[in-house]
């Protein structure tokens, strides 16, 4: 790429010797052919994770949340791990496509639109759990603030249950238009290659893109926009859902602390995620030329990255709940670490605390199955954070005579396995119907790190060979 | 049941009438009616714009099949004093605007004024809500006190900010849904680069624009009569 900086260190972003038409090919050809028996298996497992979701999610609403194990002193539990759980899931991928687009940081393009794929259906995900726990979800429109014959009784607009609501619709709706504008082009490259039905769905999908490089120009000025605006709404998000903790006067919730550590949490879960993904996409789609292991390797000093920042974050709450002074605050933290869920504590600690540490080593950072197992770890760690934080701040209360302890029902964790089979299914059809690889990005960042062709005006390193093909190819341009 | 039959009916009966009409303002010479969300796309300075942009319809084409070779044709043909119709490219080719010439795109200032605009209007909405309309008391709380409004008011922006500059992206380059794509030549959308000369007037020099696409490794060159 004529513009691109050549860099004798980096390695290249794409491997193989691919033409551009290779790279079509390489990325339509999981939405082209049929399916091979291991995306049915998967397709099956996750199919009947969301049946028995549906038909728990129906029962609770039918019987009402009584079926859950809340009880009068923790009456926050399984159901707001799993909302913050699955909002935190669905950070990474904003944080790929946006902030890392503005930090002009190329190797994005292979893993960019997965990982937009995995936030949305995260968020569909994450917000079926407030839903659920409104006890009556029909009435969810009264979160909206229209004028209505009840006074007209507003939405208290300086509650932070209602922020999130703000913030989790807009979240979702930026992403998936964020999502769908990278989608055009390549959905456009899609059709071009289709027949029949096919060619008529993506066409109309595709809203007749003709690669007019005035539209390019407006369209890379419109996704450098959604990039400025998704990067302070991704950071947004995640603080507005630790205020919901922040702004109360629990102990253990009420810290000043919450909103950049969920942050960073988020993006570490969510890396976590788009990792564990990424791996078995690879893998099954045949995509190694592409998500190589350097692609790995970056998400993996990002888990590091973060993890340390978690770590961090877990060591200053402790210190503030002792230099504090304040009683209640100490004991909450003692408590947390030596108390009845001491068990959900260590393994929080174990699992995003002390694995992620193995990623110093650069030979860990590129095995891939240390990588898998790490991000495995990281998503059960970031769990069980936010059921810490949420279960033992509550469970032994101000006064002694209503300490309990909070035990989860079966339908609790059937629906949580429904949410997995949510998340799982749509991400499954994703990869057979849409284009999984932002193709039309990765054609602009090919040549990163190759000697092809170098920019003869602006040559970044100049070496012996490359004045030779310059001599050579004014000779060719004199001949014409 | 009958009322849904009925209803079916009127609805078969708007589709077939509609046709009817398209026929008649076709022989009219008139532009046929769209479907009702391609209305902005459509009517008004949209249709005023199209119309000055189809009296250069007749465009040489010139296929290339490397970015390099494009730009570097599109920059000389450009200085040779060619009108670039246009150049159509798999992917966004970085240096193509300069290249071509084409100024600052303006959807910046549609997102800053929708946003100022929603800023405004969330942080009046609440106002009016929590401290004029009812105000509630929240422990003897100032019912308004601007700090507790600034997340709602921030989220607004960037929604409103960010839906419009999706809005204004498909109107201003009239991309819509189920709109046919006419592409200039197979495989743009794959690994063909062409760059689109207008032929304005008697005055364009066909020999000299082959020259110039020969010496940037054309693969063939097209004469169309209508432009894509």
């Amino acid at each position: 790429m004529s513009h691109s900086v050549e860099s004798e260190l980096r390695e290249p972003l794409v491997h193989g010797d691919k033409t551009l038409h290779d790279i079509t090919e390489a990325a339509c050809a999981p939405m082209e052919r049929k399916p091979n028996g291991l995306w049915w298996a998967a397709f099956l497992v996750a199919l009947t994770c969301l049946g028995i979701g549906f038909v728990t999610v129906s029962y609770q609403i039918a019987t009402g949340i009584g079926t859950w194990g809340l009880n009068k002193t923790v009456g926050w539990a399984f159901d707001i791990t799993n909302f913050v759980f699955w909002v935190g899931i669905g950070h990474a991928g904003t944080l790929i496509s946006a902030v890392l687009f503005l930090f002009r940081q190329k190797w994005r393009t292979s893993i960019n639109r997965s990982a937009e794929a995995m936030t949305i259906f995260a968020v569909i995900c994450a917000a079926i759990f407030p839903l659920i726990h409104m006890g009556r979800p029909w009435l969810a429109f009264w979160t909206a603030p229209y004028p209505n014959f009840r006074g007209p009784l507003w939405v208290n607009f300086r509650s932070p249950l209602l922020w999130d609501v703000f913030a989790i619709s807009t979240y979702f709706t930026i992403s998936a238009v964020f999502w769908y504008i990278g989608l055009i082009p390549d959905l456009a490259s899609a059709r071009d290659r289709a027949t029949g039905i096919r060619k008529k769905i993506y066409g109309i999908m595709s809203f007749g893109w003709n690669g007019s490089a005035r539209i390019w120009s407006r369209y890379e000025t419109a996704y450098m926009l959604f990039a400025g605006l998704a990067t302070p709404l991704v950071v947004s998000v995640h603080t507005i859902v630790s205020m919901d903790f922040a702004t109360s006067v629990i102990p253990g919730w009420h810290t000043t602390i919450f909103p950049p550590y969920f942050v960073i949490g988020a993006i570490f879960s969510g890396f976590a995620m788009v990792m564990t993904l990424l791996i078995i996409m690879r893998k099954v789609v045949n995509l190694e030329a592409f998500i190589t292991i350097n692609h790995l390797e970056n998400m993996a000093k990002v888990i590091l990255v973060t993890g340390s920042i978690v770590g961090l974050a877990y060591a200053t709450e402790f210190f503030v709940a002792w230099y504090s002074g304040s009683e209640y605050e100490g004991f909450t933290f003692i408590n947390r670490a030596t108390g009845p869920f001491a068990w959900a504590y260590w393994i929080m600690v174990s699992c995003n605390v002390i694995t992620p540490q193995l990623m110093w080593f650069k030979k860990l950072r590129r095995n891939v199955v240390v990588l898998f197992i790490l991000s495995i770890f990281v998503n059960i760690g970031m769990w069980f954070e936010r059921f810490v934080i949420v279960v033992t701040s509550l469970h032994r209360d101000f006064m002694p005579s209503s300490w309990t302890y909070y035990t989860p029902t079966m339908i609790e964790f059937l629906t949580l396995l429904g949410s997995f089979g949510l998340f799982f299914t749509c991400f499954l059809l994703f990869c057979r119907v849409l284009p999984m690889l932002a193709f039309g990005e990765i054609k602009g960042v090919m040549r990163t790190g190759k000697h092809k062709h170098h920019d003869h005006k602006h040559p970044a390193v100049i070496h012996k060979h490359d004045v030779a093909h310059a001599k050579k190819h004014e000779k060719e341009v004199a001949h014409v | 049941m009958s009322s849904f039959f009925f209803n079916l009916r009127i609805l078969l009966m708007s589709w077939t009438y509609r046709r009817d009409v398209n026929e008649l303002r076709r022989r009219l010479g008139m532009e046929p009616l769209g479907y009702w969300w391609q209305w902005p796309f459509r009517g008004g300075l949209t249709s005023k714009w199209r119309e000055a942009k189809q009296r250069t319809n007749r465009v040489l084409v010139g296929v290339f099949t490397d970015e390099d070779h494009v730009l570097e044709a599109t920059r000389e043909c450009r200085e040779a004093g060619f009108a670039i119709h246009d150049v159509y490219t798999p992917y966004a080719v970085h240096g193509m605007d300069e290249a071509m010439g084409l100024r600052r795109s303006r959807l910046t200032w549609v997102t800053f004024v929708m946003g100022a605009l929603a800023g405004a209007f969330a942080l009046f909405g609440q106002y009016y809500t929590q401290a004029i309309d009812w105000p509630i008391n929240v422990g003897g709380k100032d019912p308004w006190h601007v700090h507790a409004y600034v997340p709602v008011t921030f989220e607004f922006v960037v929604l409103i900010g960010g839906l419009s500059t999706m809005l204004a992206l498909f109107i201003r380059s009239r991309l819509y849904p189920g709109k046919k794509a006419r592409l200039v030549v197979d495989g743009i959308t794959d690994d063909k680069f062409a760059l689109a000369l207008a032929q304005r007037d008697t005055s364009f020099d066909g020999e000299r624009a082959r020259a110039l696409f020969a010496k940037h490794h054309v693969q063939r060159v097209l004469d169309l009569g209508e432009a894509p």
